[in-house]
């Protein structure tokens, strides 16, 4: 018993949300690049180990009341099905770019495949079959988990923890990182414009019509970032450790709804004249917040321009030189800020782990925080 | 790749022959996904229940069947039999004939199947033509004439088949009548036949209708169910009473009754739930709460509109239960329903809801845990500490403490106040050294809290010097004590005659146990107190007995001699570091920086502090909420408000680390922190200003149900009027002479209904250790103020101005041979007539004034003679004049009294049969019902009505302006007067 609360401890700790974004943001960049990730082998390992862990886990109490959560079946699923296909593209990405390195034509290219299919049985027939399939799962799933009938709605006394529907608790995470109307108004458009803006800011013609990695590396990249990392991780993360008064718990503990966090987080303006010059706060919102709208002008007004002109900055390969170059001023403006408000989100997650970092322009005389 | 034509594609035809197999399995798939949908609808956990029931009606109905058929009488059903086979024999007779007639009467019913076809068809058409005829009259159409024309025809035409349709119907009954004569024994038989099995035939067709045949099975099928099932879900939607859903009242609908399903039927009482009978009919389902406009809901609670188990929102009254029920969902323990805000109300605490409705009275008929509950709240004063919408402004439960020195002191104090029950049972709760885990230094630290309080209490105190007591002997003070009634209200050690029963027991706790008196309080002061309670504290409820000098002496040197000396020792001393350290918690606790605190304890004297310590601790712990203390007198209330506690949600409960040991509810919760307040602090590490606060009572389990009752009727659920018990303003003013009846606790020596006179079980055991005749018990027992089986009490019996003048000085005696005082309760002239005003609407008789009969001098005359010839002075005095050789004490009331005192109508009743109102009267039953057994059969017929009013007619004519002379030297020889 001992050695088994000593790894559900570990997990625990291993899933506080600094800890389990972090890790999961570096497992991201190390394996998604690389085609030894992405085999059948590695595929299979990976479906067992998940499946058993579950499976395993199952056995907690604690982990099994969240898990077997009507409302919470859907996102085990998620799991299993982002897994999937990630792996069903990136295992084809990566052969056609070993084809293609060998000077081949991807699978997508080979005469085979590319002869055309028939209407008849390959379309019409399987798309029904599709309909009958889903039917039988819709039919199963709703008789094996009856839909959950909670309480009368009652705005005087809303249940704790609030949830937001499980495909938006991505949204609802942002907001212990950001203000209502950041994490809740402007990232959420900023999400919906961006995705519609991909065709126009994307002008590299590779990859069409086949799977392919390497010729599409920072696309790819940075699309499965924001998808894995800032969207169905958070989804999960809200899902299955978020608990009362939206405090972490871990997968195997108790939502205790006594559970006390400290939160004692600090706004930049505190930093700097508090902590680090012992001035005092200023009288002036203006002034006192200078500090954090100078941060906040250079994220936004001098980056994009000193990104737009270097290769490298700080020996670094975070130049975008090569897409200014590529894209155009208009393209890379839009680009540029899409891409910033997107990196915004990960940034201030760690400056909170690491700084407890609370806002960095904090104005709530006029309601206005960053 | 080759072109060929798609249809013969090798390829093709290959791939479609897979997706064929494909297609088949999931088509089948399919099938079997939608069989188990339709199942998974059609099974209901509640349809098992029905079946089950019908099981058991079917078979209980089988039995009922052979029951009835098995008594038949024997001799009656064969003689029936011979009957019934005479007839057939008498058909067979004139079968010639019979055949005639009955062609005719079948002839006579065509004609008249025509005419009456006829008659009804015509109208029809009359409606019709009356319509059109007023429409073209109002329209003025030029068709006006003939559409009235017709109107009048068809009338004609329907008069003329009236006609005719009469005669056929005379000439049919006719024919009818000669069948009937014909066959008429055989007829006679089989209607003797059909009387004779009448029970088991009605329980036959019963049978029929719920026997689980081809048809039940039939109709109950899946999907055939959609027509007219026998399984269906029962429900009862109950006039004017809803269910608040968030904003939107919804009107109740109770469906209990589709598994409870003998919950109103007879004859169930042992069956296993849900099919048992509800176990009060009389009162609930078919009484006054019929169950088709109550309901269920409004008074268990729970989910009506849901049909299984845990929906329902059942609760489990114990932890045995929650297992037990564990396999209603399929765990090892019962939860309940989390997401509804009633849940059902625990077995035994029902009753808390009948509040909701049933306002505004002391009792509430028949809940007996609510009552009790009630009065329990209010007798240990949970409401001094809790505010209690309702309940605000009662007296303070405990004494007086301003003038505390006076009358004990501070080591007797602290000894009390440490450990109450250990001196004598009390209801004081014990506030210190009562934590499940406390430790040796908060022990320290409790002595040093308690003695801060007595010496705060001491220091505060107002003390005024007693003398000592003329000397009393000892002997007669006891007799005294134990016969004018200090018995009612007290007790004196583990004295436990007529304590059976709750409300019993009730009566003699009025006032404290008195065991131990003689190591609490002074001499002098207990004299002065025996002889004006109110002159020491103006609020007691312990009322003036008219005690003489000598008498008060005597209980006093008798109440003295019960000592409990070993109680008393030291207190230990004070330690003053704790002191100071605790007075220093106390300011941090109040947010004094701690430089300022620790100098102005510095500038403390000694006794300074530990007056400073007392006063917070007493705050703290609000004794002010049960006792007057000098400088609390505008303090608040320290405890949770209780008002809407019974709706309290079971998750805004803090179970701490009693989680699992107690069950998960409301009541549950209530009834471990009632019994162990402090329990819920076990294993927290809390600052001693966090510390839970309450003390403890150290109650009985059914005291702790009685009162988790009580504190779930407090609820915010709000009854629409139109559903509550309205009070009429009879009721209204009987249930606040009902209050001060309880206030005053006068059942503690008078019968009032079903309850009360405890006194005459300590007269009857009295009577037993001297051998005396125990049946004396009932008459030397204060008198019933209301008999329950005859429904007349105190407010029939007296005038409303003689009522009031006794009550306010019941010096003047009425029953001289009583021992017992009736008390001066020095009431205010609003307690009188609320008191006269209350008896008076409780037996619905005139307030004030009763009306006074007049009568002629020869019924008085025959009264005068009756009154002779029954000899009534030899046993009642009238106006003060005793027969010679006899003591007051042996006589019965002065009848000189009789008018001013009695109403006539009372008199009435009384003369007719005094037992039936004041059972165990020593007055005999003088006037018989029955002429015949009439002692004097020569007066007046011997006609009891006629005999009694003319007696009546002259005891009225007594005293005060009546035709004997009142003595003046009457009053000055009762016993017992001042």
């Amino acid at each position: 018993m001992g050695a088994i609360n000593a790894v559900k401890d570990a997990i625990n700790f291993l899933t506080a949300p600094a800890i389990f974004i972090s890790l999961a943001a570096v497992l991201f960049f190390i394996a998604v690049p690389r085609r030894a990730f992405w085999t059948r082998r590695v595929a299979m390992v990976g479906t067992i180990l998940g499946a058993l862990f579950v499976g395993v886990s199952m056995l907690d109490p604690d982990f099994a009341l969240i898990v077997k959560k009507a409302d919470n079946v859907p996102i085990v699923a998620m799991l299993f099905l982002v897994g999937f296909f990630l792996w069903l593209s990136l295992s084809q990405a990566h052969e056609n770019d070993a084809r293609i390195a060998a000077g081949e034509p991807p699978v997508e290219g080979t005469p085979r495949e590319a002869e055309k299919t028939w209407v008849w049985p390959d379309l019409v027939y399987t798309e029904m079959l599709c309909m009958v399939i889903g039917m039988i799962v819709l039919v199963v799933w709703s008789l094996a988990l009856a839909a959950p009938i909670e309480e009368p709605a009652n705005p005087a006394r809303t249940p704790n923890p609030s949830k937001a529907p499980w495909y938006f608790l991505g949204l609802q995470e942002m907001l212990v990182y950001f203000d209502p109307w950041l994490a809740g108004v402007v990232f959420p458009s900023l999400i919906i414009v961006g995705l519609m803006a991909i065709p126009y800011i994307d002008v590299n013609p590779k990859g069409n019509g086949y799977f392919t990695f390497k010729e599409r590396k920072v696309e790819i990249m940075l699309f499965l970032f924001g998808f894995l990392i800032l969207w169905v991780l958070l989804v999960l993360l809200g899902t299955f450790l978020r608990g009362p008064n939206w405090n972490f718990f871990g997968p195997y503990e108790y939502w205790d709804l006594h559970k006390l966090e400290a939160l004692n987080n600090v706004n930049l303006s505190e930093y700097v004249f508090v902590k680090w010059t012992h001035l005092g706060l200023p009288r002036n919102m203006l002034l006192r917040e200078l500090p954090g709208i100078l941060a906040v002008l250079f994220y936004v007004g001098v980056l994009p321009g000193l990104l737009a002109f270097r290769h490298r900055i700080l020996g670094l390969p975070i130049g975008l030189k090569k897409y200014y170059d590529r894209l155009g001023p208009w393209r890379y403006a839009v680009f540029v800020m899409l891409l910033l408000s997107m990196i915004a989100l990960p940034i201030k997650m760690v400056l909170r782990w690491t700084l407890n970092l609370k806002y960095i322009i904090a104005m709530p005389e006029i309601f206005f925080n960053i | 790749m080759a072109k060929n034509e798609p249809g013969r594609d090798p390829e093709m035809v290959g791939r479609t022959r897979a997706l064929n197999v494909v297609f088949a399995l999931t088509s089948l798939g399919l099938l079997v996904v939608l069989s188990l949908m339709v199942w998974a609808d059609y099974d209901r956990p509640w349809k098992k229940y029905q079946k089950e029931f019908t099981t058991l009606e079917q078979k209980r109905t089988e039995e009922q069947i052979q029951q009835a058929v098995n008594g038949v009488d024997a001799a009656r059903k064969q003689q029936v039999e011979a009957q019934l086979a005479r007839g057939e024999q008498e058909a067979a007779r004139n079968a010639e004939a019979i055949r005639k007639v009955e062609g005719e009467v079948r002839q006579l019913h065509d004609e008249w199947y025509r005419v009456d076809q006829d008659f009804r068809f015509t109208k029809a058409r009359i409606d019709v033509a009356r319509f059109e005829a007023e429409e073209a009259v109002h329209q003025g159409r030029s068709n006006a004439g003939s559409k009235q024309k017709t109107l009048q025809d068809l009338e004609q035409r329907w008069n003329d088949l009236r006609l005719q349709l009469e005669d056929v119907l005379a000439r049919r009954a006719a024919a009818q009548k000669q069948v009937a004569d014909l066959e008429k024994d055989k007829l006679e038989g089989e209607q003797a036949q059909k009387e004779l099995y009448k029970e088991s035939k009605r329980l036959e067709e019963r049978l029929a209708a719920i026997q689980q045949g081809f048809v039940y099975h039939v109709r109950n099928l899946p999907v055939l169910d959609l027509a007219n099932p026998s399984l269906r879900i029962n429900q009862i939607m109950p006039a004017n009473l809803y269910d608040d859903v968030i904003f939107s009242p919804t009107p109740k609908v109770d469906r209990c009754t589709t598994c409870h399903l003998a919950i109103d039927k007879k004859g169930y009482e042992t069956a296993p739930q849900p099919y048992t009978t509800h176990p009060d009919l009389e009162t609930y389902l078919q009484g006054p709460h019929p169950i088709d406009r109550v309901g269920c809901t409004v008074c268990h609670q729970g989910r009506g509109r849901a049909t299984s188990f845990q929906k329902a929102a059942h609760t489990a009254s114990s932890t045995d239960q929650e297992s037990a029920w564990g396999k209603y969902i399929g765990h090892e323990k019962y939860e309940a329903m989390h997401y509804w805000d009633l849940p059902m109300m625990a077995k035994g605490q029902t009753e808390a809801q009948c509040a909701k409705c049933h306002q505004g009275v002391v009792e509430v008929p028949q809940a007996q845990n609510l009552n009790a509950g009630r009065f329990l709240v209010e007798r240990y004063g949970c409401n001094g500490c809790h505010k209690i919408k309702g309940w605000e402004g009662l007296r303070k439960v405990g004494p007086d403490l301003n003038h505390i020195t006076a009358k004990t002191d501070p080591e007797w104090m602290f000894r009390w106040i440490k450990d109450p029950k250990s001196f004598r049972p009390t209801r004081m709760p014990q506030v210190w050294d009562v934590r499940i885990d406390e430790t040796e230094e908060q022990k320290k630290r409790n002595d040093v809290e308690i003695n801060s309080v007595v010496a705060y209490l001491t220091a505060n105190a107002q003390a005024t010097a007693y003398p000592a007591p003329p000397a009393g002997d000892l002997a007669a003070g006891r007799k005294t004590f134990e016969t004018i009634g200090c018995l009612g209200c007290h007790r004196v050690g583990d004295d436990q005659r007529g304590m059976d029963k709750f409300w019993a027991a009730s009566y003699r706790t009025h006032g404290p146990n008195l065991d131990g008196t003689g190591s609490k309080v002074n001499a002098g002061w207990l004299f002065a107190w025996v002889k004006d309670p109110k002159g020491y504290w103006h609020q007691t409820r312990m009322p003036n007995l008219r005690l003489t000098d000598k008498e008060a002496a005597n209980v006093t040197a008798y109440l003295m001699s019960l000592k409990h000396d070993d109680f008393r020792k030291p207190a230990p001393p004070l330690d003053a570091a704790i002191r100071d350290a605790a007075i220093k918690e106390h300011l941090l606790a109040a947010s004094v920086p701690v430089k300022q605190a620790d100098a102005q304890i510095a500038g403390m004297s000694d006794d300074q502090r530990t007056l400073f310590l007392g006063e917070k601790t007493i705050g703290r712990y609000g004794c002010f909420g049960c006792h007057e203390i000098k400088g609390f007198e505008k303090a608040n209330p320290i405890g949770v408000e209780l008002t809407e506690q019974g709706s309290k949600l079971v998750e805004r409960l803090d179970f701490g680390y009693e989680h699992g040991q107690i069950p998960h509810t409301l009541p549950g919760w209530l009834h471990r922190k009632v019994m162990e307040p402090r329990v819920f602090d076990r294993g927290k590490v809390k600052r001693p200003e966090e510390l839970l606060r309450m003390p403890k009572f150290h109650l009985a389990k059914d005291e702790a149900d009685a009162i988790v009752t009580a504190i779930m009727s407090f609820t915010k659920e709000q009854v629409p009027a139109a559903a509550q018990k309205v009070l009429s303003a009879e009721e209204r003013y009987a249930e606040k002479g009902l209050r001060l009846v309880r206030d005053y606790n006068c059942r503690g020596c008078h019968q009032l209904g079903t309850s009360g006179g405890g006194i005459r079980k300590v007269i009857e055991a009295q009577l037993e250790e001297s051998n005396g005749d125990v049946l004396q018990a009932q008459a030397l027992s204060a008198p019933m103020l209301y008999n329950a089986v005859s429904r007349i009490g105190e407010g029939s019996r007296v005038h409303t101005d003689w009522l009031h003048g006794f009550l306010n000085d019941p010096s003047q005696h009425v029953r001289p041979w009583l021992e017992l005082r009736m008390p001066t309760f020095e009431f205010t002239q609003e307690q009188l007539n609320a008191i006269t005003h209350g008896f008076a609407s409780l037996d619905k008789v005139p307030f004030p004034y009763a009306p006074r009969p007049t009568a002629d001098a020869e019924t008085i005359a025959h009264g005068r003679d009756l009154f002779t010839r029954w000899q009534c002075v030899k046993c009642h005095v009238v106006a003060g004049k005793l027969p010679p050789g006899q003591e007051p004490a042996d006589m019965a009331p002065d009848l000189a009294k009789v008018p001013e005192r009695l109403r006539p109508d009372w008199l009435t009743l009384w003369l007719k049969s005094p037992s039936h109102i004041q059972p165990g009267t020593r007055m005999p039953s003088n006037f018989p019902e029955k002429a015949e057994e009439n002692a004097f059969p020569e007066i007046l017929g011997g006609d009891q009505a006629k005999q009694v009013e003319a007696v009546r007619a002259y005891l009225l004519t007594l005293g005060r302006g009546g035709g004997v002379a009142v003595s003046e030297s009457s009053a000055a020889a009762r016993p017992g007067g001042r």
